[in-house]
Order: C-alpha cells, then sequence, then structure tokens
C-alpha cells in the first residue's frame, strides 16, 4: 500500500490520489501527477517508438506475410491472400511435424537434465568451503560464449577418429560411437553440448536464490532430525519455486528457439533427425524461399512459447501466502 | 570430523571434476589451433602440440577475411550496444521512476521480445533489407541487433533504478534539479556499475550474435566472426587449423574479461544471460 505523505492536506476526500494507485512511489497532487506522466512517458517514448519500429513492424509484416502466398523466384507471380493455407499445409508437411515433435522432446529432456545437473552443482558451490568462488567462476564461462562457436568446439571433440571424446573413450577400452553418423548418438551429441551451455544459468539463478535463503528452517530441521533429502525435498525446493519458475520460462523459450548450436553441430543431420523447429523454419525460408511457410511456421513456434510460459507461471506462481 | 573432511574432499573431486567438463571444449580448441595440420588429423589424436607453433594462426590471417570478420564484429557489436544505450537506459529510468497508466504493461511486452525466437524476426529483416539493396551491410546487422540489445539494457537497468536511493532522488529536487537533471547527475553516476554490466552483457549478445548475421551478410564485407568461422566448415570440407585458430581468438577476450568483471557480471548473467 502506498503511504500517502502529501502535508497540509487533511481531508481524504480532497486528496488527488486514488488509493487503488499503489504503484507510484511518490504521491503527488494533480498537477504534478501530470507532470509525472509527462516525464515518463518523455523518458520511455524513445524506446518505445524503436521497439515499435524494429521489432513491432517487422512481426506484423511476418504475420501478415504467414497468411499470404510469396513467391521471390518468380517476379511474374502475384502476392495474394491465401488464408490459413500456410498453416494447414505446415500440419500436413512430415517434415514440420518431426521437427515439432523432435523439438518438443528435446525441451523437455534437456529442461529436465539441466534442472538436476544445475540443482547438483548449485548445492555443491553453494557450502561453506575455501576456494569454491573459482569453481562459480569457471561455471559460469560457458554462458558467455556464443553458441554458433561451442557447437565448433564440440564438432571437433566429438568428431569420429580425430576428435578428443572417442579418443579418451577408446583409451579406457570403449569403441567411441560415430556421433554424427547414428541419429541418437548425433541428438546426444546435441543434448550433452547444450547442458554445457545452458546449465551454468541453472547454476547462477539456483545459487543467487539460496543467497538469500533464511538459515533458521535448515537449522531447525537438521535439530529435529530431518536428513539432507529431507531438507531438499521439503525445505529447499519449495524455497526455491520462485527461481525455479525463472529458470524454467527462460530455458524453455531458448530450448524452443535453439538454433546456433545445432546448425555448426549437427546441421540438422543425419537425415532430419536433429533439425529443430529453428532449423527447419530458417531452411524452409531461405534454402528454399518459402518465406510465408516459414514465417507461418515461426508463428506456430510463437504461439507455442507463449502458450506454455502462460501455463508455467499459472502452475508454478507462488500463492500468495504459504 | 573424519566425515565432515571426507565430505570436502569429494566435493572438490566432484567440482574439478566439472571444471575439466567446462574447461574441455576450450582447451582443446586452443590445443588444436597450436598444432601442424598432420597432427590436427592424426588418428587417434595426439592431445599435446608437438611442437606447438603459431603456424596456424599465421595461416588465418593471411587471406585477410579474418581481420574483416573481426573488424565488422567490433563495428556492429559496439555501434549497436550504444545506440541500445542511448536508448535504453532512459527508457529503464523512466519505466522504474516515473510509473504512468501503461508503463507497467509496456515494459512486460518489451521484456517479453526476449522471449521471441529471432527466427521470427530474420524473414521480415531479410525481405525489406533485400528489397532496399541494404543485404550484407554493417546497417542491417547494427539494427537487428539492437532488437535483442535494447529489451536487454532496458531489463537490466530498471531493476537497478528502482533502487535508487529515495532520499538522494527527493534532496536533488529540492535543490531544484529538474527530472532530466536528476537522471543525468544523480540517476546515471550513481548505477554506473549497472550500465556497465549491462553494456557489457549487450556487447557480448552482439558479438556471439550469429542467426541474423548468417541470414543478412553474404561476404567478408559485411560478415562477422562466427559466420567467418561457420562458414570454414562447408567451403572447402572442414578447415581445421584456421577455424580453431580463429575460434580461439574469438572466444579469447570474452573469457579473459569474464575473468576480470567477474563480480558484476554474475548479478547481470543471472538476470539477463543465458542465449540460445
Amino acid at each position: 500500500m502506498s503511504v500517502n505523505i502529501e502535508r497540509g492536506k487533511t481531508d481524504p476526500q480532497v486528496s488527488s490520489h486514488p488509493p487503488g494507485k499503489r504503484r507510484e512511489r511518490r504521491t503527488p497532487g494533480r498537477a504534478s501527477r501530470v507532470h509525472h506522466t509527462r516525464t515518463g512517458v518523455l523518458f520511455t517514448l524513445p524506446a518505445l517508438l524503436v521497439m515499435a519500429a524494429v521489432v513491432g513492424y517487422p512481426m506484423l509484416y511476418s504475420l501478415n506475410l504467414s497468411f499470404r502466398s510469396l513467391n521471390l523466384l518468380d517476379p511474374t507471380s502475384k502476392e495474394s491472400y491465401v488464408g490459413l493455407a500456410n498453416y494447414s499445409g505446415l500440419f500436413e508437411s512430415s517434415e514440420f511435424i518431426n521437427s515439432l515433435v523432435l523439438t518438443a522432446a528435446f525441451v523437455v529432456v534437456t529442461i529436465s537434465l539441466e534442472l538436476l545437473v544445475g540443482l547438483a552443482i548449485a548445492l555443491l558451490i553453494n557450502q561453506n568451503m575455501r576456494g569454491l568462488n573459482w569453481f562459480r567462476l569457471i561455471v559460469s564461462l560457458p554462458l558467455m560464449m556464443a553458441p554458433s562457436v561451442a557447437g565448433l568446439q564440440f564438432r571437433f571433440l566429438f568428431a569420429d577418429q580425430y576428435g578428443a571424446i572417442d579418443a579418451i573413450l577408446q583409451k579406457v577400452g570403449i569403441a567411441g560411437p560415430l556421433w554424427f553418423v547414428e541419429p541418437w548418438y548425433a541428438r546426444a551429441a546435441i543434448l550433452i553440448s547444450n547442458l554445457w551451455l545452458a546449465t551454468p544459468f541453472v547454476v547462477l539463478v539456483l545459487l543467487a536464490a539460496m543467497a538469500n535463503l533464511p538459515k533458521e528452517p535448515f537449522e531447525a530441521a537438521r535439530l529435529d532430525g530431518a536428513g539432507p533429502l529431507q531438507a531438499l525435498r521439503y525445505l529447499l525446493l519449495p524455497m526455491l519455486k520462485p527461481a525455479l519458475l525463472i529458470i524454467i520460462v527462460v530455458r524453455m523459450s531458448d530450448a524452443f528457439k535453439m538454433f546456433d548450436l545445432v546448425y555448426n553441430l549437427t546441421g540438422g543431420g543425419p537425415g532430419r533427425s536433429t533439425d529443430v523447429l529453428s532449423n527447419y523454419i530458417y531452411r524452409e525460408s531461405f534454402t528454399r524461399a518459402h518465406f510465408a511457410q516459414g514465417a507461418a511456421a515461426s508463428f506456430v513456434l510463437v504461439a507455442l512459447v507463449a502458450t506454455l510460459t502462460f501455463i508455467c507461471f499459472r502452475i508454478l506462481r507462488p500463492r500468495s501466502e504459504v | 570430523m573424519r566425515v565432515r573432511t571426507s565430505r570436502q574432499v569429494l566435493t572438490y573431486l566432484a567440482l574439478s571434476v566439472m571444471a575439466v567438463l567446462v574447461l574441455l571444449p576450450f582447451l582443446w580448441t586452443a590445443l588444436m589451433s597450436l598444432k601442424l595440420d598432420r597432427d590436427l588429423l592424426s588418428i587417434p589424436p595426439t592431445f599435446l602440440p608437438n611442437p606447438p607453433t603459431l603456424f596456424q594462426y599465421r595461416e588465418t590471417f593471411r587471406s585477410g577475411d579474418f581481420l574483416n570478420y573481426f573488424r565488422n564484429s567490433i563495428i556492429v557489436s559496439s555501434v549497436s550496444t550504444a545506440l541500445a544505450l542511448a536508448i535504453g537506459v532512459p527508457a529503464a529510468y523512466g519505466f522504474a521512476q516515473f510509473r504512468y497508466r501503461l508503463s507497467g504493461m509496456l515494459f512486460g511486452v518489451i521484456v517479453a521480445t526476449r522471449m521471441f525466437p529471432p527466427v521470427t524476426l530474420i524473414i521480415p529483416y531479410f525481405l525489406f533489407m533485400r528489397s532496399a539493396g541494404l543485404l550484407d551491410t554493417h546497417f542491417a546487422l547494427i539494427i537487428t541487433y539492437v532488437t535483442i540489445q535494447l529489451p536487454l539494457v532496458i531489463w537490466i537497468l530498471e531493476g537497478f533504478f528502482r533502487e535508487l536511493p529515495n532520499q538522494v532522488v527527493e534532496a536533488a529536487q529540492i535543490d531544484g534539479l529538474g527530472p532530466v537533471g536528476v537522471f543525468v547527475r544523480i540517476g546515471i553516476p550513481l548505477s554506473m556499475p549497472a550500465v556497465s554490466v549491462a553494456a557489457s552483457l549487450a556487447f557480448i549478445a552482439g558479438w556471439n550474435e550469429f542467426i541474423f548475421a548468417l541470414a543478412l551478410t553474404r561476404t567478408p564485407d559485411a560478415q562477422t566472426v562466427p559466420v567467418g568461422l561457420a562458414s570454414g566448415i562447408t567451403s572447402q570440407g572442414f578447415d581445421f587449423g584456421p577455424i580453431t585458430a580463429g575460434a580461439t581468438l574469438y572466444v579469447l577476450p570474452v573469457l579473459l574479461f569474464t575473468f576480470l568483471a567477474q563480480k558484476g557480471l554474475v548479478k547481470g548473467l543471472a538476470t539477463g544471460g543465458s542465449t540460445g
């Protein structure tokens, strides 16, 4: 609730400040509130105009395009509205369905793994021991990396025969697989590389959240004889819920739009076995010049991410009390 | 006591394994970049370069393309970062300090654009730039990078500006400073650390950007380093040597910077990081 600090005004009815406006920090009178709004608009207007021009307009253009036919390769062809034909075409295309299913499965698996591994690393680093800050620094490095370059680096690592991973496996006596020939190994290579890229984000957010947790409930639980697993299950995880929500929402949108890593690591292959949605859209648009279909597919992706984000917020949003 | 020490040993052991796994891709690429061609493709691979040589680095720079990629990456990332800051810093301040009726929603919309897959914007931008004759220019990349960096800057800084101590702002107002004066004389100086975090993260977002550059540039006149490196794969098979050398040079400044600026970055990373 905002605190009314208008001095000198005794009659609350005359107060120009409606009680519903709790977000304002200072509570100005009417004249100064107009001024306040004007200042706010002036500060934010340039950014709003730029965003409308460089994001809003292209999005609308692309949305409009997704209902039209466009053939760049044939200059005589006329653009025309085709209704939902581009969209229905997508769902009749086995290629699109394949990449949709593949991407959805990838998102589920990768986020589960990221949360498991990220939580384990965060719990290890979040101890009162010397030198652990160094590990925190090291683990944050992949976050600064270009995913496309990480794709190249992992391509060197997974390369058959002259790659490091198969060489190490060989030393232990395991014949390394041909990572980029077998679909499941190619998918595993992408999962591993993506785990390397994305887990640091999970670790850092969890560490930041853990640093702000009160110590007393854990002490109390320990005195009451709760084991570490019980403390994790009944204390830590519920307390980390807001952080987990942020992680899941951010990572979900990132995982759905993954492109750079796949492009450099497998290129969607072998066959179409790692052909994630962004890769499909890029190929449809820029290799085949099917821009309208590409635009339609990209809006399916947007709708999917938006819906799932909304659902996540509904399920995981912390109830006001509890 | 013994339980505690063995637990410590296990922690260090597990984290060391993790550290090796995290560093392996960097190390392997750096080691490859120091090898001669015959060692690069030897089966099984040799782990250490014997003898270490800068041959691949000389190769990388001999064609001149790589210098162009570097120049383009620097120009495009710094100009777009400057633009994003010039527009985004005041906006973040406005959203944080002067809320108006729709400001919360507008802020939410701006931040939500981060969720959009970039591939959605690439199609219209390709068609716009194509009809304007601006494909393969720095301009095309600068404007598309702003679409990524501006929401990032606003998102990171809005939180910091919201925490500006109220008393300082009010004291300045009593001293007769108007809103712009307070912003320039108080807001910006007080949040300089945050602004530099936002600036570095925006720059790195541009530096690392791949898909816009891939779609909108064609030649070394405008291609950035990530695209240049990726094009090394397809042209003549897989040109290991120069790619590893180029990738190492490209990653090194970012790694060094992360080490130096660690403290401030980690907080910003947790909010604005993760790409993908």
